[in-house]
């Protein structure tokens, strides 16, 4: 009988009825503090290390002097000096280089192209040549006229520039002449290094170590041509994880809530005072108790008078537009990565919004912060096929009508949480009371 | 009911006899037991859950007949139903006003009349036996302990669970603990053989040596040869000559030491020939006492060498790897006290040392061996067997004493409000004075009551609209007049659980976080905020429920300033009450690598 709730329904031992739940923990705990070395190792099968032989279930922390185990530790050892011993190779074909340009945007000189969620005037990196497949979701192109200086080639922001010098993809540079000579209007990008600039001519520029590319681009809040490190920090780990990601567009003025064109009927009802037609209501003692004592045929009248602490109604246009503000605003628009059909120039519809909250500055919202933070998202109801479903009642209260998550990070760590916007007032279990008996005993 | 009482008891009597019993007994009939608890559950089969728990409030409705269009008879049975309810009518409900003590001591409202107690725990789940984990049942339990009734009862049915939980555990690390002395076994025994391979083929060169030797010398027959030596004091042992390896002394006792393995083994080796004298002289003894090993067998398993050094290291140091049960019992076998000398539990979440001292217990239940004879209910260790449970009680209670119900079923503050308020099903009584509460006494009481130390006296400061009571009121009346069902999660580190239909039939799926909060700008300006959460409690609230497959439910209730607050509550409470908005946000824990 499922009365028990002191019980952990996920002791071992022969309750489990499901290994689901138990399953699931174990992962959430290894994917957390875990780098999975196993699919690094995966590629090293040629050096004899089979991904078997890191094991990622049972942790063996204690020897039990097994000669067995041993060798299974020594070789899980092997194979993880195997990965961090592995030695990165540029190849010279595979060069690009980027080259610093903090405030070319915001010189008033050169002009491109400029609309919501281009950010130009944080675009800091120009790239020298354009190689790889990582442009799906890094970069964007000025667009503009073709006499423009910049025009036409692809622009980094600081976040995208960092990832990419951490990943060892772009060799980022500090010119040492200025944007023409480097960078002539209308030269092809993607061709072979020119004469003279060649990744060992150090009379036109300096190469930038990855630490010379954090104090650069690292900054404060709103700083232009800077991100945040927990900002980076939350961008690096989706990137990495193999999502789409790109920043979300700043906030368009909401438009007025328009108030819905009444119909004759109800412009005829408004006439109607509202007391009369909650007769049940107008009984109401004022201290008690709210069910008046009568004869009641159904349980819904009983709860229709109990009714009394004003419900949530979640709108898709909220009547209320309050600002939302940092660290309570959505600042990445994410999107997963099997998804079809992405484009950084038209992107559909984000999958997640997230918002980006440091521990040391922030806590948990108040309701303000949460709530404009959740009405500056789309209305986004559980599917239609759940609506109705006594089965699928815990489901649609946990998905919510609005949602976002707000990724946490604590000195690095970085976690997310997704809150919705919950409304119970939506589900009326009342309402079920009054066929309970008749439908159970068929 | 009292003579089945005094039939059913003396049995049980006999079999409380407090005769130690080794553990596999115990186990064992811990398994008849629970084997036998199903079979004895299916013949006691009461009314449905369905049934007893019909009504969802404490009042009933009387709903018409379904009327059938293609069934003209349906419409009689309708106006028949009808016409009796006109001339007849039910009392107007709710028709039973269940009476209620106010306790100051445990700002609680007490239930002591039986049939309330059962009616408000069976209409709604609404308050807590106070004997009992939910649901008031310590009768039955009572009953049950002592035989006279065969009935569920969860809290015994769970502590059974308990049990036979930590059963398997404890069988799982034998098992674990099994194979890795197994595999550790085969590694030595191919090491020793290997060894003895080497050994032999390096013997057999210098016995050659020797007969080459001895071929010069007298040939006189060798007295019949030790067999191959393996251990270092064999080879230390073994004749340089003809001359020495005449009085060569029986190499029986010696070949009692194998290779020492483990540091203990090690430890224990004699330091000294005078040791090893006196050592054999005492294994001696004592094998020629024990008269299960004779000197023969010694001999014969000296290639078995992998058991054999423990029998000295446990002679030696008696406070290692002593199993007092096996002392006792004389019933257990070898076998189960060489499994049971080395254990380390590995799941374990205290510290624990591999080995046992000799005064550790061998059972799981880790109680020590005197305990047994005595069983203590109260921690609920001592029972470790399902005997155990109903043995108890037998020794301090006269056997043929009617029971009576010490349980009362105490109501939380909003539970009583709401019964007394919203349903209006509850009368609430002050001790002191004897006098019935009226429902605004009884709202100032519990708010007084919400503080710490309580606002009563005329010196306290006065009542806030933020008060513990009004703020969890209106969460609580909020979900109870949805129809679902809010209850006290204290258990859970959470304000509330709430239940769809009610403990008794599903596991509560949300667990509530009451947050007060602050928007009005009076409060702005007065400069109150809501609490400030870290991240971290929040992350260990949603971590601890979702090991118990909950979901957290962060509950704003948007506080009215007081001046507001003040002037609706002379309209009447229920006004009063309409100013507080509850704002429900779910949370969870979204991961990066589940959502791709």
């Amino acid at each position: 009988m499922p009365f028990d709730d002191d019980d952990s329904p996920l002791a071992p031992g022969p309750v489990i009825a499901d290994g689901e739940g138990g399953a699931a923990a174990v992962e959430e705990a290894l994917e957390d503090d875990m780098p999975d070395y196993k699919l690094f190792a995966s590629s090293f099968t040629k050096k004899g290390v089979s991904s078997q032989t890191i094991r990622k279930g049972e942790k063996d922390f204690e020897t039990h002097g097994t000669r067995a185990q041993d060798g299974a530790l020594e070789s899980s050892r092997r194979a993880l000096e195997d990965v961090l011993g592995y030695t990165r190779i540029h190849r010279g074909d595979a060069w690009a280089r980027g080259w610093c340009f903090p405030d070319f945007w915001t010189d008033e000189a050169n002009v491109a192209v400029d609309y919501e969620g281009m950010w130009l005037k944080d675009r800091v990196v120009v790239m020298e040549h354009e190689k790889g497949g990582w442009m799906k979701d890094i970069g964007r192109v000025a667009s503009g006229s073709k006499d423009q200086l910049g025009v036409g080639r692809l622009w980094l922001l600081p976040e995208e520039a960092i990832y990419l010098v951490e990943r060892g993809t772009v060799d980022l540079w500090w010119p040492y002449t200025d944007f023409e000579t480097l960078l002539p209007k209308g030269s092809t990008s993607g061709g072979a290094a020119r004469p003279g600039f060649g990744p060992d001519d150090y009379d036109v520029g300096l190469p930038l170590s990855l630490e010379a590319a954090y104090s650069l681009f690292i900054g404060f809040e709103d700083e232009q041509g800077k991100t945040t490190l927990p900002k980076y920090q939350v961008y690096a780990h989706l990137k990495r994880a193999g999502f789409n990601i790109l920043r979300a567009p700043p906030e368009q003025p909401r438009p007025e809530a328009t108030e819905p064109s009444q119909t004759l009927w109800q412009w005829l009802f408004s006439f109607v005072k509202p007391e009369v037609l909650q007769f049940g209501k107008q009984r109401q003692q004022p201290f008690g108790p709210l069910v008046a004592p009568g004869l009641y045929r159904a349980y819904r009248p009983i709860y229709q008078q109990l009714a009394l602490i004003p419900r949530h109604k979640p709108l898709p246009v909220p009547p209320s537009a309050s600002k939302p503000e940092d660290p309570f605003r959505v600042h990445f628009h994410v999107w997963k990565p099997g998804a079809g059909g992405f484009s950084k120039k038209n992107p559909p519809p984000p999958d997640f919004r997230i918002a980006v909250a440091d521990t040391a500055d922030s806590c948990l919202p108040t309701l303000e912060q949460i709530e404009s933070l959740l009405e500056s998202t789309p209305y986004d109801p559980a599917p239609e096929a759940w609506r109705g479903n006594p089965g699928k009642l815990y489901q649609r209260l946990k998905h919510g009508h609005r949602n976002v998550i707000v990724a946490v990070v604590d000195r690095g760590l970085v976690n997310f949480m997704r809150f919705g916007e919950g409304a119970f007032g939506e589900e009326r279990l009342f309402e079920r009371f009054d066929n309970r008996n008749a439908g159970r005993g068929a | 009911m009292a003579e089945t009482q005094v039939h059913t008891e003396p049995p049980l009597v006999g079999t409380a006899s407090p005769t130690p019993k080794g553990p596999k007994a115990n186990a064992k009939a811990q398994s008849e037991a629970s084997s036998a608890a199903p079979a004895a559950k299916q013949q006691a089969r009461g009314p449905s859950l369905h049934q007893i728990y019909a009504l969802p409030a404490p009042i009933r409705t009387f709903p018409l007949p379904a009327f059938y269009p293609n069934n003209p008879v349906s419409l009689l049975h309708i106006a028949y139903a009808w016409f009796g309810q006109v001339f007849r009518p039910p009392p107007a409900e709710p028709a039973v006003i269940h009476h209620g003590v106010w306790s100051e001591t445990t700002i609680s409202v007490h239930i002591k009349d039986e049939k309330s107690m059962r009616a408000l725990w069976e209409q709604g789940f609404y308050g807590k036996g106070n004997l009992s984990r939910s649901e008031p049942n310590w009768l039955k339990r009572e009953q049950v302990q002592r035989g006279i009734q065969e009935a569920h009862v969860s809290e015994i049915f769970t502590q059974q669970r308990r049990e036979e939980r930590a059963q398997a555990k404890w069988e799982r690390a034998r098992l674990e603990q099994e194979a890795i002395l197994k595999t550790k076994l085969d590694e030595e025994r191919l090491a020793a053989s290997r060894a003895l391979e080497g050994k032999k083929a390096e013997q057999a060169k210098a016995q050659k040596a020797r007969e080459i030797q001895q071929e010069a010398a007298v040939p006189e027959p060798l007295p019949s040869l030790p067999l191959a030596p393996v251990g270092p004091l064999e080879l230390l042992a073994l004749p340089n000559s003809a001359v020495v390896s005449l009085p060569v002394p029986t190499p029986v006792p010696v070949s009692s030491f194998a290779p020492p393995v483990g540091p203990l083994q090690i430890l224990a080796l004699p330091n000294s020939a005078a040791d090893i004298v006196k050592f054999t002289v005492k294994t001696a003894l004592k094998s020629k006492a024990n008269g299960s090993l004779t000197l023969s067998s010694h001999h014969g398993s000296s290639t078995d060498e992998s058991e054999e050094p423990r029998t000295p290291i446990a002679t030696d140091s008696p406070e290692l790897f002593r199993d007092d049960r096996s002392v006792d019992s004389s019933s257990d076998g070898v076998g189960s006290t060489e499994l049971k000398r080395r254990k380390s539990v590995r799941f374990s979440p205290t510290v624990e040392s591999a080995t046992y001292k000799a005064s550790d217990p061998p059972s799981p239940n880790r109680s020590p061996p005197v305990s047994l004879s005595q069983p203590s209910q109260v921690n609920g260790h001592g029972g470790s067997n399902g005997q155990a449970i109903p043995q108890l009680p037998l020794a301090s209670v006269p056997v043929s004493d009617p029971i009576i119900n010490k349980e009362h079923l105490q109501l939380m503050p909003e539970e009583a409000f709401f019964l007394s308020f919203g349903l209006g099903v509850l009368e609430v009584t002050d001790p002191a004075s004897g006098r019935v509460l009226s429902r605004q006494d009884l709202f100032r009481l519990f708010r007084q009551y919400s503080y710490f130390p309580p606002r009563n006296g005329p010196d306290e400061p006065d009542l806030e609209p933020d008060d513990g009571f009004l703020v969890h009121y209106a969460v609580y009346h909020h979900f109870r007049s949805l129809g679902w069902v809010p209850r006290a999660g204290i258990k859970f580190g959470v304000d509330w659980l709430l239940y769809a239909r009610g403990p008794v039939f599903d596991h509560a799926e949300f667990g509530l976080i009451v947050i007060p909060s602050y928007s009005d700008e009076w409060w702005k300006k007065q400069g109150r905020r809501g609490p400030r959460k870290p991240w971290s409690w929040l992350h260990s609230v949603v971590r601890v429920l979702s090991h118990v497959t909950k979901s957290l439910v962060l509950i704003y209730v948007d506080v009215p300033p007081p001046h507001k607050f003040d002037e609706a509550l002379k309209t009447g409470v229920a006004e009063a009450m309409k100013l507080y908005k509850v704002r429900e946000v779910m949370v969870k824990r979204w991961s990066s690598n589940r959502n791709r």
